[in-house]
Parts: structure tokens; sequence; C-alpha cells
């Protein structure tokens, strides 16, 4: 009995010191720096860093443009990943097939970016197809796929990235829930194919998946490799917006980086507690 | 259900679809003087692999750099994972402790570094070997710590209890009983906390100040420096062994 409870507070004392006390830490200095309570040029309490950032276009630029990026790419991925999940099932079903919905996944993402760079970009791959096949005469003639305003190649290389996972994700709930046999019943009752997968498969599949949908858009949002690489100054993603301001040699700067940091962290708190966190989905994720 | 002919259209596309990237990958780790608009470079050649290893690169280097850390950060997080995992798994309130071991990932692995730089810049490891392993394994152990809650089911806390009824002290029954029953996701957890250190780049850079040069800061590096066809001789580095490894390691992939 001594030595569970010796376990138990030695195991959770440990979790703590690996996992919330460097949360706790970082959130109490960031919070101090943030109200010019300490750092190098910290001179006592100020609201000047709130409110530099509270009123700087580019901050609600950059977080529009990373909420934009997740949406865009969960919501491509999730169409494209459905349909691939529920049209071809059997096919995924041999392990050979299945096998290769993980190969994607062994990319980090700085190599995916580094190869959608290499195929998107106006001297690429596409490019250079588009020349032979006599679309342009020059490489500047190429649509702007990287770099560009809209981040279609950070889309891309999300979506890309999305779509292998998010496949492997309906399937196990496929199997899991044993959709077939929903399936069947209805097919029973008079369905037809469409209604079946219309009514019965793809909303149980999205209610099974809203937190993990949640949880992924939070994640593309929070990228850092891919618009590193394939990104532009204007507009630029959250996590370059915050690092650019942290890695700057104006110290005068890193105030402000830690508010726009609370910031995206209070607003990514009160999107997970109020969708996936009130439901207790956590555990059930994994 | 889809006609056989619709899947025999989609086999070949999805096949091409997975070669793509490494075709990629290999055209530029292989070929040099590739002149736009020349869809395939001028010359084909391993000068590229040799130069790996030239003291200007380094790339060899940065493997066995990318290796000690993956390892080092895979077996720490794995052990105290599986030793702690416990104790979370059945807390009363579970699912709040597991809140703290999310929220590397949740705010995303850049952010969190930025969140915890200050201690390694005081606690002097900004820069420094010890200080990108430390970093990296606070990104692991909670990963680890979610992967084995399921492992801590009802029905291992029943074959505790049978254990206990027949007399064996708690450490005996972890050893003896508990742990040969994880082995394999044991095994498992290795592997993915190894690819979380293995692919790592935006903690790693940010303390790491890039002075360690792990496989990902270096394929940055020569992006940056425009050098593509080391950039994708470090890229096949870094996802060859992980491919071969997951072939031949299905298992550990297709478990889970």
């Amino acid at each position: 009995m001594l030595q569970i409870s010796v376990e138990k507070i030695a195991g959770r004392s440990l979790f703590l010191l690996f996992t919330a006390i460097p949360l706790m830490a970082g959130l109490i200095y960031a919070l101090l720096y943030s109200f010019g309570l300490t750092g190098i040029l910290a001179e006592g309490f100020t609201l000047e860093h709130w409110v530099g950032i509270l009123t700087d276009h580019r901050f609600y630029l950059s977080l529009s443009f990373s909420l934009y990026i997740a949406v865009v790419s969960v919501f491509i991925s999730s169409l494209v990943s459905l349909n691939l999940t529920l049209k071809y099932r059997q096919m995924w079903n041999s392990k050979n097939w299945e096998w290769g919905l993980y190969i994607p996944l062994a990319y980090p993402a700085i190599v995916a970016a580094f190869i959608g760079f290499q195929l998107m970009s106006s001297s690429g791959f596409l490019s250079r197809i588009a020349f032979q096949l006599g679309l342009i005469d020059q490489p500047q003639e190429f649509p702007g796929l990287i770099q560009d305003p809209w981040g279609i190649g950070i889309i891309t290389m999300h979506t890309l990235m999305a779509i292998p996972f998010l496949t492997l994700f309906w399937l196990s709930i496929f199997k899991k829930d044993d959709l077939e046999k929903y399936g069947q019943l209805s097919r029973t009752l008079g369905a037809t194919t469409r209604q079946i997968r219309n009514r019965v498969f793809i909303p149980v599949l999205l209610k099974r998946g809203k937190a993990l949908l949640i949880l992924y858009s939070i994640f593309i949002a929070g990228a850092y490799e891919a618009p590193l690489l394939m990104g532009t100054q204007r507009p630029q993603m959250i996590t370059i917006y915050i690092t650019n301001k942290i890695n700057r040699f104006d110290l005068g700067d890193r105030p402000q980086a830690y508010v726009a940091l609370l910031i995206v962290i209070m607003i990514i708190s009160i999107i997970l507690l109020s969708t996936v966190g009130r439901s207790g989905k956590t555990r059930q994720l994994w | 259900m889809v006609s056989s002919w619709d899947q025999n259209i989609f086999k070949p596309l999805f096949v091409v679809f997975l070669l793509i990237p490494v075709t990629v990958l290999l055209i530029l780790a292989l070929g040099t003087q590739w002149a736009w608009p020349e869809v395939l470079p001028k010359h084909w050649t391993l000068s590229n692999w040799n130069r790996a290893s030239g003291s200007e690169q380094q790339l060899y280097a940065g493997f066995f750099t990318s290796l000690a850390i993956a390892s080092s950060v895979a077996l720490s997080a794995t052990l105290f994972g599986f030793l702690t995992s416990r104790s979370i798994a059945y807390a009363k309130h579970g699912n709040r402790w597991l809140i703290a071991a999310y929220s590397p990932y949740v705010i995303s692995p850049i952010l969190y570094a930025i969140w915890i730089h200050i201690f390694f810049v005081r606690g002097n490891l900004a820069g420094t070997l010890a200080g990108v392993l430390v970093g990296q394994f606070l990104l692991a152990y909670p990963y680890a710590v979610i992967f084995f809650q399921g492992f801590w089911t009802h029905k291992i806390r029943a074959y505790e209890e049978l254990s206990a009824t027949l007399g064996s002290s708690f450490r005996k029954t972890q050893l003896k009983v508990i742990l040969p029953m994880a082995t394999g996701l044991i095994t498992v957890c290795l592997f993915q906390c190894f690819l979380i250190s293995w692919f790592e780049f935006g903690l790693t850079s940010l303390i790491g100040v890039g002075k360690i040069k792990t496989l990902p800061i270096m394929v940055y590096t020569f992006v940056q420096e425009a050098n593509i066809h080391m950039a994708a001789v470090a890229s096949l580095m870094l996802v060859l062994p992980i491919f071969a490894i997951s072939y031949f390691r299905r298992s550990w992939i297709l478990k889970r």
C-alpha cells in the first residue's frame, strides 16, 4: 500500500516537473515580461506592449491568415479523405495499401516543405513541365504558388500531409464502430448507397472526428516549417510573426512577442475548452 | 462501393502520389547542373553524396548527432513516460492532468519552445547539446505519457489486483506481470518518440541557436544557402532510414 502511494506521488511529481511546471513558469515569465516587469529593458509596470500588439493590424492579419490556412487545409483534406475512406475502403483492408497511407507521414515537415518548394516554385518541376508542354516561356510566367499572399503552397502541403492521416483516422473509426453493419442495416431498410453514405457514414464519422479536426486545425495554425519555407513576409502566419519578434536584434520587440504568444494561447484555450475539453474527448483521441 | 475499373485507375495514381516526393529528392540528390527549363539534371553523379562527408558539409556528423539525440530522447521519454503514466491514468481526474501533456502539441512545439526558452538561456543550456536534449525530452515525454494511457485499462488493473491477492509485492507485479505485457507498446512508443526527436526542427533551432546541427537543421541551412542538392541529400538521410524501419517493422506502425 505504502509502495503504491510512493509510486503515485513520485509519478505525479515527475509528471508535473516535466509538463505543468515548465508551462506555469513560462506563463509567469511571459506575463511579467509582457507587463514590463522583467527583461533587460524592463522599466516597471506598463501596458504599452499590450496596447502595441492589440493595435497592430499585422498581428490580426497574422491571426486571420493562420486561421484561414488551417480552416481551408482541414476542410479540403476532410472532404478528400472522407471520399477516399468510403470509396476505397475495400482496398485499404489490404495491409500493403494501408501501409502506403503511412508513407507520407514519414516526411518531416521541413522536408515536405522543401519538396513542395521544389515542385511548385517558379523554377521548380511543375514550371519546367509547363515549359515543356508549351504553356509558359519564362519561369516568371508560372503562377505564384509559393510565397504567395493566398498561401497556396502552404495549404497544398498541409492538405497533402493531412489526407493520409485523416484517411487512416476515418478508417480506424469505420472499423472500430463497425459502420459496415449500419450500412447493411440501412440497406435492408431500403436506403440507397448515396443515402447510406450521406446520412449514416459521414455524420457518424464527422461526429466522432470533430475533436480531432479541431485539434488538427490548431496544429496547422501553429505550424512553423511550411510557412518558414513557403510563406511570405506579408501576410505571415502567427508562428512566424512571433518568432520574428523574438529573434530580432531589437530587444524592444520581445515583450510584444510575449503578448502575442499569450493572446494566441488564450485563444487556443478558449477554443479547446468550448469544444473539445468540455466533453472530455481528449482521451478518446489516442 | 466502387467499381473495379475505378479502383484500377486509383491504385496507380496513389502509387504515383507516394513516389513523387522521394523521386524529387532522388533527382536532386543524384543530379547536378539542373538549369531551367530542363526537367531532369544534365549529369547524374554520386558526388553530392561524397561531398556529404566533407568538412564543409558534415552531413554524416549531422546524421550521427541526430541519431544520438533521437535515441537518448526516445529512451528517456519512454522510460519516464511508462513509469509515470500509471499514476496519471489511475488519477481521479485523469483528463485534467493530461491537459498539461497535450499543451506542447496544441500550442505548437515552436511556440512552446519560445515559452520555455528563457529557462534554457538562464541555465546556460541554450546553444548546447544538453539544452537540445532537455528541450526535446520535454516534447517527447508528454507524448509518451499520453501514449501509455491506453495501456492502463481495467484489465491491467484486474491483473495487478489478482497478483497482489496472490501475495506478490507491487514492485514484483510491475516487473514480472505488467512489464512483459507492455513490451510491444514500449517498442512502439520508443519508435514514435524517436521520430518526434528525429524530425524536430522548430524547438531545436531556437534552443540549439543553430549550433547543434541535426539533420532537419541542416536541411533548412542548405535551403537557405540555395544548395538544393545537399538539402536533398540531407532530406534523404532523414527519411530513408524511417522508410526502411517502418517497412521491416510494419507492426510498430500498423498496431496503432
